[in-house]
């Protein structure tokens, strides 16, 4: 549990480990424009539209924490509390969409009742369809393909049926 | 006798001296006159000595002769009996030698008959030991030839079922390994073409809706929370 109420912040909208890396990098680029180079383009040039979207919408009062003594070190914080974060990888078998993935990650995040939940997704082709998933360093499959060889005796049989 | 003769001779010739010794001494006593007669008679004596001695002497060779004589025919009489002698037991000892050799040649024909017996019958011995011996060879060979091949035959027996067995448990190791390989293959080609045809056939939301629902088994089986 994320006791930095800033980073519980950007945890309520953040789902997965990547993004999160990727927000938290942003976010000192953003942050680091606004104090050292106000009225700078840098930012609208350099950030993605749906980052910048987001940076936007933590609101003022998030920013207002931040000066240029702080800076540093509050990010650096947010780093290592990400660090700490063990995401639950998540393997499935189709390219998922951007919003798909914000929208899995924060229904595992309501089931699971865990606010600083994260999911990582990776692809993986082989598996047809499902999920396997690795949770603490354990490996759990629930794919499709999973399905099939655990059910190969009986398919082969009824395959050899079918063919004699 | 010889000998005899030189021995009165020797006799004589010393009388003589002992003679001719007192009358030296004699005459020492009379003086010339008496040195004369002596003379005289010594003379006398001499010469009767040296006649005497000369009859000794004859006497002495004649008697030699005589003995010479006598030796001689003693010698041809004890040389005839010697012969005699010498003959006869020349005889006997031939006699005896004969009939030693004919004893002995008897004995040595005994024993080559009793040796070429011996020999027979150690002969004999010798091959029934060797015809034994050999038969117990070739018994012994046969026994052990028999042996072996039986030996040789189980061994062959169980090197060609141990062969066979291995063999047969490489063939069925192959056929299952084929086996496993066909139904892997099996397997293979049925989950790419499920996952081709389903990646056809599903849509984004089935997708969605098979993850969902691996998430909700994977919650029950892990207990994420």
């Amino acid at each position: 549990m994320a006791t930095n109420p800033l980073f519980t912040k950007i945890l309520e909208s953040t789902y997965t480990k990547r993004q999160l890396e990727r927000r938290i990098r942003s976010l000192k680029f953003y942050i680091s424009n606004r104090l050292f180079s106000p009225g700078s383009s840098q930012v609208q040039e350099s950030v993605d539209e749906t980052e910048l979207y987001w940076i936007v919408s933590l609101g003022e009062e998030f920013y207002a924490n931040f000066n240029k003594e702080n800076l540093e070190k509050t990010l650096k914080e947010f780093q290592e509390e990400a660090a700490k974060i063990e995401p639950l990888i998540v393997f499935i078998a189709f390219n998922m969409p951007h919003e798909e993935i914000e929208a899995l990650g924060a229904r595992l995040r309501k089931k699971f009742s865990q606010p600083d939940f994260l999911i990582d997704v990776k692809h993986d082709p082989a598996l047809i369809g499902g999920a396997s998933i690795v949770w603490q360093g354990v490996y759990y499959d629930l794919s499709i393909q999973k399905r099939i060889r655990d059910h190969r005796v009986q398919i082969l049989e009824r395959i050899k049926e079918f063919v004699h | 006798m010889p000998a005899l003769g030189e021995l009165s001779m020797l006799a004589f010739a010393f009388l003589a001296g002992v003679v001719s010794i007192i009358l030296y001494k004699r005459s020492k006593i009379g003086r010339d006159d008496i040195l004369k007669n002596l003379q005289t008679d010594s003379k006398r004596i001499l010469e009767s000595a040296v006649k005497k001695s000369q009859s000794i002497l004859q006497k002495a060779e004649e008697e030699g002769l005589d003995i010479i004589d006598e030796s001689k025919t003693a010698k041809r009489v004890f040389s005839k009996r010697y012969e005699a002698e010498l003959s006869s037991v020349a005889r006997d000892l031939e006699n005896d030698l004969k009939i030693e050799i004919e004893k002995a040649e008897k004995e040595f024909l005994a024993y080559l008959d009793s040796l070429k017996a011996r020999t027979e019958k150690v002969e004999s011995n010798l091959e029934s030991i060797i015809q034994s011996r050999i038969e117990a060879t070739f018994t012994s060979f046969d026994a052990k030839v028999t042996e072996l091949l039986s030996q040789t035959q189980t061994r062959s027996f169980a090197s060609i079922e141990e062969e066979l067995k291995n063999a047969r448990r490489i063939i069925d190791e192959y056929k299952t390994q084929q086996m496993k390989l066909v139904d892997d293959n099996v397997i293979s080609i049925l989950e790419k073409t499920i996952n081709i045809v389903l990646a056809k056939k599903l849509t984004l939301r089935d997708q969605l809706d098979l993850v969902q629902d691996a998430l909700e088994k994977a919650k029950i089986e892990t207990s994420v929370s």
